[in-house]
């Protein structure tokens, strides 16, 4: 049985990270899954990067001969390895911040979660959770409310401004808790960015990103990204902060069904603090994306979307 | 659908209920939650979240809601409506949004329920009216015609317990029905009863159970033997059948995605009966009420009903009832010097036994749950309201205290609820107006950015309530109150006019309707689903007119262009909007 193919255009053109950078180099070569083929990511200290697609039928997770190997494109963003399964745009997004010289910019981990890419980057914009999900980290019960923020969509990102949530550790440079403003940026449709004042210079910003890896239609990895001015805290401290949190997610993100993004308008109910999502879903709507997804509301998932893992 | 789908299947033991737990199983493919609250009822709902669909199952059970994990919304017992959305403190949730319940009920030691409404028949019946010794449940990873394949030609030693020793006896099934196995021992003394529970395609449960129950010093010979045995036949059975590759293949759930709207998404009236009258205090009247036909519709602390009345009248009475309460309505009737019809009616003429007619509930009087503290002021029957939201916030960890100010103790109202409170009640007997703003100026004292304030009672009490709030610096947003007379709801919106551009139909939209509403009203039928203008379900297109969007559906832009407005929550600047429809 194949793990099923990807088919949109929308998403074989895109730009995906699959590895970190230092994982490749000093624990390579790394294999690993994008939009459901199986991809080699080589390169050790000193070598180029090279990345190859398997396309070899397998049949209950055995591969019966040896197939073709493909060279895919490799290009090298914020600490990890991207590719592409069809024909990208020469750009890939930009995040200004990560140039800057007197900051601590490098990933943080990579987290493989079982469910789409699609829900991993909607958990990501969510702030309505942090009370239930994060409690005593990024939110507090009983403050539950979400202010009324805005959203923009100019065709290739969506913003989310003005969002305002109290919180009792922002992040680990904070000593207490206190109401935390954000920007969220959706530079991609897997890789959703958030910008928060930092607790060091209030002028500039701390970002904090997941690039998220479409591994199958339900599985994803999420790449996390980091760009900090706080001088305080070493990476191990930092690390462990952004794992705990995923780890928090992780439980109620495989809990959430069905685990492909139901897009219809009625298959969910979304209210006035889902905004953001409320847009993703329609930008994958109208990029006329069905991979990871439910298109519409009465779909029945009548064939399982089966995978090898 | 699968053959037998209309049938009651065991789905769980009472004993994987007891303590607030929250049990998951499917049937036939479906996932379900299943969870009791402390009134003893028995929920089986589909196990997702209408939201972003969580799984409930790892939600929690207080007892009277079940709470789901990710964003908190929290569902009612019995009606699995929404009451409480963290997110927006002061909303009440949509009536549409109400889980999918399944049919179910207990009897025999079990859970029963069926994907859709099926007849009374039960696979078993029992004619002892014991509780049956009722086995562990075990799982087998073998579909459903497997396991009747192999439970036709099984036999088992069945033990029967004396004081001492145990007899085995060894028999074929008497009756080999498809869901339902019986054996019996020799003297017929007693019966084991094996019941299927189709899981998924893949998967089957036995439930079994023995009747009558044996006695207690022979129970543990009893389970051992029959556990050792239904473990040995499941080893059997499993190695059987070959390995399916499928079942180490991730499947994505397989059933319809589309949100169930619960019942009673458009209410109207609805008969009740009135079950209970009493006296509560002196001049108040308790009544009960229960429907006519089959259940209440949700409510949430600070609402009331409408009521009305054979002699023409209608009245609105806030409902007192706790989180959960959903098989009755209970309400205060206070018998008013000059009542024009309504609660002279009530008093004199509505006995036990007559029926009404009902509509609501509906809430203007909206419980906050997000400040630590919470103060609510009562006057007199002004309790009503305020003593459903403090049953509400007695089963969170949020502190309350509950203010009820009434002339002597002969006044006071409904004390058969009292006691749950504990020191968060504090009553005040007998104060003269002037002690008694005396009393909250204390008891207020100069805001602390923590707390919440409810009042309601007679309407000189509310506004020196809100005056002195004010004087000690408290924010109105604060400050929430309902008159007890509510006869005029006030509604921050103007009227407009619609006009129907494709039928040429014009309509006007007053001050409490929405333009959905009036559409609705007018024969138009339009699809809605979140009614506040988030989903995008009940959009139409705007020719003319200037609209007051109010969603969050659309986006900037789309709000500048000004041609689609969503019908649920938009509104209108101008006097008249066309819509193209
Ligand atoms: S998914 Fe259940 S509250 Fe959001
Ligand atoms: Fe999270």
């Amino acid at each position: 049985m194949f793990a099923a193919r990807c088919e949109d255009a929308a998403l074989l053109d895109l730009w995906h990270p699959v590895a970190a950078i230092p994982d490749v180099r000093e624990r390579g070569p790394v294999s690993t899954q994008l939009l459901g083929q199986m991809l080699v990511v080589s390169g050790q200290e000193g070598e180029e990067i090279s990345i190859k697609e398997f396309m070899a039928p397998m049949v209950h997770g055995q591969v019966f001969n040896q197939g073709r190997e493909v060279s895919l494109p490799v290009r090298e963003a914020f600490g990890f390895v991207w590719t592409s399964l069809g024909a990208p745009p020469e750009r890939l997004f930009d995040i200004p911040e990560f140039h800057e010289t007197d900051r601590w910019s490098e990933n943080s981990g990579s987290f493989r979660v079982h469910t789409s890419a699609g829900r991993t980057v909607e958990n990501f914009l969510d702030l309505a959770h942090f009370p239930f999900v994060h409690e005593g980290y990024l939110g507090e019960q009983p403050y539950t409310e979400v202010k009324d923020y805005s959203v923009t969509f100019d065709d290739r990102e969506i913003w989310a401004t003005g969002c305002e949530f109290y919180q009792p550790i922002a992040a680990v440079s904070a000593t207490d808790g206190q109401v935390t403003k954000y920007t969220y940026r959706l530079a991609h449709p897997f890789c959703p960015l958030l910008y928060k004042t930092s607790p060091v210079d209030p002028k500039r910003f701390d970002v904090i990103g997941i690039f998220v890896q479409p591994m199958t239609e339900v599985r994803a990895c999420a790449h996390q990204f980091l760009s900090l001015l706080d001088e305080t805290n070493d990476d191990a401290t930092i690390k462990r902060f952004q794992a705990i949190i995923f780890g928090q997610d992780k439980p109620i993100l495989e809990n959430q069904v069905p685990k492909r993004l139901p897009l219809g308008s009625r298959a969910e109910t979304p209210i006035t603090a889902d905004k953001t999502s409320i847009q993703y879903r329609r930008w994958l709507t109208e990029l006329g994306i069905s991979y990871g997804v439910i298109r519409d509301n009465t779909q029945r998932d009548s064939e399982p979307c089966s995978e090898i893992f | 659908m699968a053959k037998g789908i209309a049938e009651w299947y065991p789905v769980a033991s009472i004993k994987d209920l007891r303590e607030r737990h929250v049990f998951q199983t499917e049937l036939f493919g479906h996932e379900l939650v299943v969870w009791q609250a402390d009134d003893g009822y028995v929920n089986v709902w589909e196990n997702r979240c209408l939201h972003r669909g969580s799984r409930l199952s790892v939600g929690i059970n207080d007892g009277a809601e079940l709470v789901c994990a990710y964003h908190g919304w929290r569902y009612a017992n019995q009606t699995a409506g929404c009451t409480y959305i963290p997110a927006h403190p002061s909303n009440s949730p949509a009536r549409t949004i109400c889980n999918r319940v399944y049919p179910s009920f207990v009897r025999h030691g079990f859970v029963w329920s069926a994907l859709e409404q099926c007849s009374d028949q039960l696979v078993v019946e029992l004619t002892n009216d014991d509780e049956p010794l009722v086995l562990r449940s075990l799982p087998l990873d073998v579909p459903l015609e497997e396991v009747q394949k192999h439970l036709q030609n099984c036999e088992f030693n069945l033990g029967e317990g004396t004081d001492d020793q145990v007899q085995k006896h060894k028999y074929a099934p008497a009756v080999g029905e498809p869901y339902s196995y019986k054996y019996r021992t020799s003297n017929s003394s007693f019966s084991v009863h094996l019941m299927l529970q189709p899981f998924d395609d893949k998967k089957t449960v036995i439930h079994g159970l023995v009747t009558p129950a044996p006695k207690k010093e022979s129970r543990l010979d009893w389970l051992l033997s029959l556990n050792t045995q239904l473990a040995k036949f499941r080893e059997e059975v499993e190695s059987s059948i070959s390995v399916d590759m499928g079942r180490w293949l991730d499947t994505d759930d397989t059933h319809a995605h589309q949100v169930s709207q619960g019942a009673g998404s458009r209410v109207s009236e609805m008969e009740v009966v009135v079950s209970k009258r009493w006296l509560t205090a002196i001049d108040i009247v308790g009544f009960e009420l229960r429907p006519v036909e089959g259940g209440l519709p949700t409510f949430q602390p600070g609402a009331h009903v409408d009521l009305h009345l054979p002699n023409g009248l209608s009245r609105q009475y806030s409902l007192i009832n706790g989180p959960g309460e959903q098989d009755r309505y209970q309400i205060g009737v206070k018998l008013e010097q000059n009542s024009r019809g309504g609660s002279k009616f009530l008093h004199e003429e509505l006995h036990e036994g007559d029926q009404l007619l009902l509509s609501g509930p509906h809430n203007n009087f909206r419980l906050r749950r997000d400040t630590p503290q919470t103060l609510l002021f009562a006057g007199g029957i002004g309790l009503t309201p305020l003593l459903a939201m403090a049953q509400a916030l007695e089963r969170t960890d949020l502190s309350f205290i509950l203010h009820y100010f009434v002339q002597s103790s002969e006044h006071l109202a409904f004390q058969e609820r009292f006691a749950q409170f504990g020191d968060q009640l504090k009553t005040h007997l007998g104060l003269s107006p002037a002690e008694t703003e005396q009393r909250v100026v204390e008891t207020l004292g100069s805001y602390d950015h923590l707390s919440q304030v409810y009042a309601c009672g007679p309407p000189a009490m509310i506004s020196m309530i809100r005056e002195t709030a004010m004087s000690l610096g408290w924010p109105p947003e604060a400050v929430h109150f309902e008159y007890f007379k509510n006869e005029i709801i006030l509604d921050e919106f103007s009227a407009f006019e619609i006009h129907l551009a494709r039928s040429g139909m014009t309509l006007s939209v007053d001050s409490g309707s929405t333009i959905l509403d009036v559409l609705r009203e007018n024969g138009v039928a339009l699809a809605s689903s979140c009614e506040q203008g988030a989903c995008g379900t009940c959009e139409v297109g705007l020719l003319e007119g200037e609209p007051n969007h109010q969603d969050v559906y659309l986006n900037e832009t789309e709000h500048e262009a000004g041609t689609r407005i969503m019908t649920c929550v938009s509104r209108s600047h101008s006097d008249r909007l066309v819509l193209d429809i």
